[in-house]
């Protein structure tokens, strides 16, 4: 979320999804929002009475500061985004492991949890450490990777899946959350976790730095001793499950292990029994690995190494050749491509498309890919190895146009093409298109959904039918004029002069001249539910000044103070 | 000595209809010249107001060509204007593509448009030559029917390999622009508009009325007659038409001040390859040294 706003950076600020029985709830929250109390699985109205009451840490500032309802950002949550990001990490993980998946769920929530949906990534790791020099050199290189894109990682090595996910979660937990804290309040400049173990270890509170998130590698006896402190939730076990264990007086790991199992497995059943094994006694466990079919990986080993791009180019248009030609072999496109150049001495270069529509088409692949390398390209690194992967693939269907959709269909395949070249060079997130909601916030009415790499069911909606477009006579938003082309973001502060207190504005300063209002429309008071987090209450005026320019106007009821938020351009 | 000021004042207004006469034989000429190449009217996109049009050669925006609107600051309307043609232009089935490098774009207000976004790709870039390499894939796809964007400065390398890139995908590409960075200096878009708010007249009964005024003003058009002024009107009440209240041809005095400026357009048309016929160029050296 940082790494898209950083407006975000020393705020607080909190996602929110819809529960069907309990209205908006928090699905996910900063660390400057856990500060003030705020846990997932609250209500946004109760997390907006916290922020109301609870003094918060501001950045620079020694003293605490109380904050403000409008302090708290609530955004919206969006779980196929979650999703994707999540699968777009593990794709690129690949470069550690063949064997890369994302946590397998159970049927319901986890106790401590509280959106059902993977949050976590497995990697097996046997027999790979001596091939990073040691297991801590692995675990040490992959939160480095992580720390290169910008994000805050949790790692642990062990003997099984349980032991390794409980660590992982509930052994760093504590030092998680400060470097998150870190990261919420500096931004990702400097992130947490570079630490190697040689290196002296900053611990939280030490000095300014950000805290270190050292992996926990561990193995044999040594494990048990690490979780036998942890909370029994890191077992994952089902919320009716845990607080049944909690009205024992069962806190920990090593306490509930103190029980005979047979008891255990009578009164509380198998399926803790089980936990209890994949944790405590290394218990095997699959990963879903999203690794791909072998059949749509292809490599090059070279004899030599070489720094030459040329070369290099040469071989992935081969590669490409080939791997398109298994795909459609199996009547199969990429959507997703994952190219990796092994380096010698320094870190793999990799590059990873994404598609706007299943493609098996070499010379269009090849140009993306291409393009791609000379972009990240930077200094001569030695390579001895190219491989190619289609993480993602999807049939290579032709869909049967409708009778009066002929024209659409003949531009489909050219903006494809056109889509998938601009997401190549600026980036999946950059190539996007708008999805409205109906919600009176302005800028929560909008969102903007990436266009490639991923897999899209169906045809597009019209915008009129997904709108649902009410049926009253009334002014709608969607009405000419009553919305600005331009949305400013964040509001600019104005210096406005009205005759009465809660009237219309008579002149305002912008861009250092006094603009004099000749006419206005409003208010029109927007307000945002109780439920839907901190209150925004705003009287928007849409007002046209002495030479004629329209502007978007409005005053924050709590404070009477004046915003720009708008040009009608 | 009657007899002779009544010929003199002949004399002068023989020469005032014949210099009249040359110089539309050579606007005539300069025109045709201009147009070589071009498609027929039915080729044209209309720019949702029929005044606006019919200022316009053929009756509309050429496909295949760059459309500037300068403007003095935000909040003009020029935009609207962009995005109306922009909805002309992807008739068919054809895609738009928005080009907001500040990421400023708010598609609500592009609803009362009628704009499907379903066909509306936002990029948003992170430099400036990104932005401009966006804007020029834009133009070269044949799937995309206009390209909307806002761009401060623009080098004329740059804004030639807009107009080319135009040329071979047929788009149509509608740039804002500030006016004290463009107007008055060369350009390589073949209709450039000044657009500046205007007052609403107070005082009448439709003061509270959701419209507002603007003027246009024609800079510069290619097989066209510059200096046209039009005051519309935006009339957010009947779907967000754009109504004309008055048109004023260009007078004497601005005819010639828009002529002085031929050079500049007639640089631009020069340097279409595309539209030169082979062996043509040197017919048009003349004109050339004649509009320099």
């Amino acid at each position: 979320m940082l790494q898209g706003d950083r407006s975000l950076i020393g705020r607080p600020f909190v996602l929110q999804a819809r529960d069907p029985r309990r209205g908006w709830m928090v699905a996910a929250s900063s660390s400057l929002a856990r500060e003030s109390g705020i846990a997932p699985g609250m209500s946004i109205s109760a997390a907006c009475s916290l922020m109301l009451r609870t003094p918060i840490r501001s950045q620079g500032k020694s003293q605490p500061q109380r904050a403000d309802a409008a302090s708290l950002v609530v955004l919206e949550h969006d779980p196929q985004e979650d999703l994707d990001a999540l699968s777009w990490i593990a794709d690129g993980a690949q470069c550690f492991s063949p064997m890369v998946g994302l946590e397998s769920l159970g049927a319901s929530l986890w106790a401590g949890r509280s959106l059902l949906q993977p949050q976590a990534l497995c990697l097996d790791a046997t027999h790979l450490g001596p091939i990073f020099g040691g297991e801590e050199a692995m675990a040490c290189k992959v939160q480095e990777w992580f720390a290169s894109r910008g994000l805050c990682s949790a790692i642990a090595i062990a003997d099984s899946v349980g032991a390794a996910w409980a660590l992982a979660n509930y052994g760093l937990r504590p030092k998680a959350a400060s470097a998150l804290l870190y990261q919420n309040e500096h931004g990702l400049e400097a992130s947490p976790g570079m630490e190697l173990p040689s290196s002296p270890v900053a611990e939280k509170g030490t000095g300014d730095g950000p805290p270190s998130l050292r992996p926990i590698v561990v193995a044999g006896e040594a494990t048990r001793d690490l979780l036998y402190p942890l909370p029994i939730e890191a077992l994952r076990l089902d919320l009716n499950m845990a607080q049944a264990l909690r009205r024992l007086g069962i806190e920990t790991i090593g306490t509930l292990l103190e029980f005979p199992r047979g008891g255990l497995a009578t009164r509380l059943g198998e399926a803790l029994i089980h936990r209890m094994d994949q944790a405590v006694s290394f218990l095997e466990e699959p990963i879903n690995s999203m690794s791909v079919a072998p059949e749509f990986t292809v490599e090059f080993s070279l004899e030599h190494p070489t720094d030459r791009r040329s070369h290099l180019e040469e071989i992935v248009r081969r590669l490409t050749a080939d791997l398109c030609q298994r795909m459609a072999g199996r009547n199969q496109g990429a959507l997703r491509i994952v190219c990796r150049f092994d380096a010698v001495r320094s870190q793999p270069v990799v590059l990873q498309l994404g598609l706007f529509r299943a493609t098996s088409e070499a010379t269009h692949l090849t140009s993306l890919l291409l393009g791609q390398l000379e972009q990240q390209w930077e200094r001569a690194v030695e390579v001895d190895k190219v491989s190619l992967q289609a993480t993602l693939t999807g049939a290579l269907n032709w869909v049967q146009p409708d009778l009066f959709e002929l024209d659409g269909v003949v531009h489909r395949d050219t903006v494809a093409r056109l889509l998938d070249r601009l997401s190549s060079r600026l980036g999946r997130k950059a190539v996007v298109t708008p999805s409205l909601h109906r919600d009176p916030v302005p800028e929560l009415a909008c969102s903007w959904r990436p266009l490639t790499g991923r897999r899209v069911d169906g045809k597009p909606q019209a915008t009129s039918r997904k709108l649902g477009r009410p049926v009253q006579a009334e002014p709608q938003i969607e009405d000419p004029l009553r919305r600005p082309l331009a949305l400013l973001q964040p509001p600019r502060p104005l210096e406005v002069v009205a005759i009465v207190p809660d009237g219309p504005p008579i002149q305002f300063r912008y861009q250092h001249q006094n603009v004099q209002v000749v006419r206005y429309w409003g208010p029109e008071r927007i307000e945002s539910g109780w439920w839907r987090g901190p209150s925004q209450r705003r009287d928007y005026y849409r007002v046209e000044s002495s030479d004629g320019k329209w502007l978007w106007l409005f005053r924050r009821i709590d404070d009477g103070r004046w915003f720009l938020h708008g040009e009608f351009d | 000595m009657v007899n002779s000021e009544g010929a003199s004042e002949a004399m002068t207004l023989w020469i005032d209809q014949d210099r009249h006469q040359t110089l539309q034989a050579l606007t005539k000429q300069v025109r045709s010249l201009e147009l070589a190449g071009r498609r027929g009217e039915s080729g044209r996109i209309s720019s949702g107001c029929v005044e606006i049009d019919g200022c316009l050669p053929g009756g509309g925006y050429s496909p295949g060509s760059l459309v500037e609107f300068l403007s003095d600051g935000a909040g003009n309307g020029g935009q609207w204007l962009a995005f109306q043609a922009a909805k002309g232009a992807i008739e068919g089935g054809k895609y738009l593509l928005v080009v907001d490098p500040y990421r400023r774009f708010y598609p609500w207000g592009s609803l009362g448009l009628g704009l499907p976004l379903e066909r509306m790709i936002v990029v948003h870039p992170h430099s400036s030559s990104d932005v401009l390499w966006a804007i020029d894939q834009g133009l070269r796809s044949t799937a995309i029917g206009a390209v909307v964007s806002s761009l401060d400065r623009l080098e004329d390398r740059d804004a030639r390999r807009l107009q080319l890139a135009a040329e071979q995908g047929g788009s149509l590409g509608l740039l804002s622009r500030p006016s004290r960075l463009a107007r008055g200096l060369p350009s390589w878009a073949e209709v450039q508009w000044h657009v500046a708010a205007q007052r609403w007249k107070l005082g009448t009964t439709e003061d509270r009325v959701n419209c507002r005024r603007m003027e246009l003003q024609l800079l510069r058009c290619r097989g066209g007659t510059p200096g046209a002024r039009l005051k519309l009107i935006l009339d957010g009440e009947r779907g967000g038409v754009v109504r004309c209240e008055e048109v004023r041809e260009v007078s004497k005095a601005e005819g010639i001040r828009y002529a002085s400026q031929g050079a500049v357009c007639l640089a631009a048309e020069l340097a279409m390859p595309t539209h030169v016929a082979r062996g043509s160029v040197v017919d048009r050296a003349p004109l050339r040294a004649a509009g320099a």
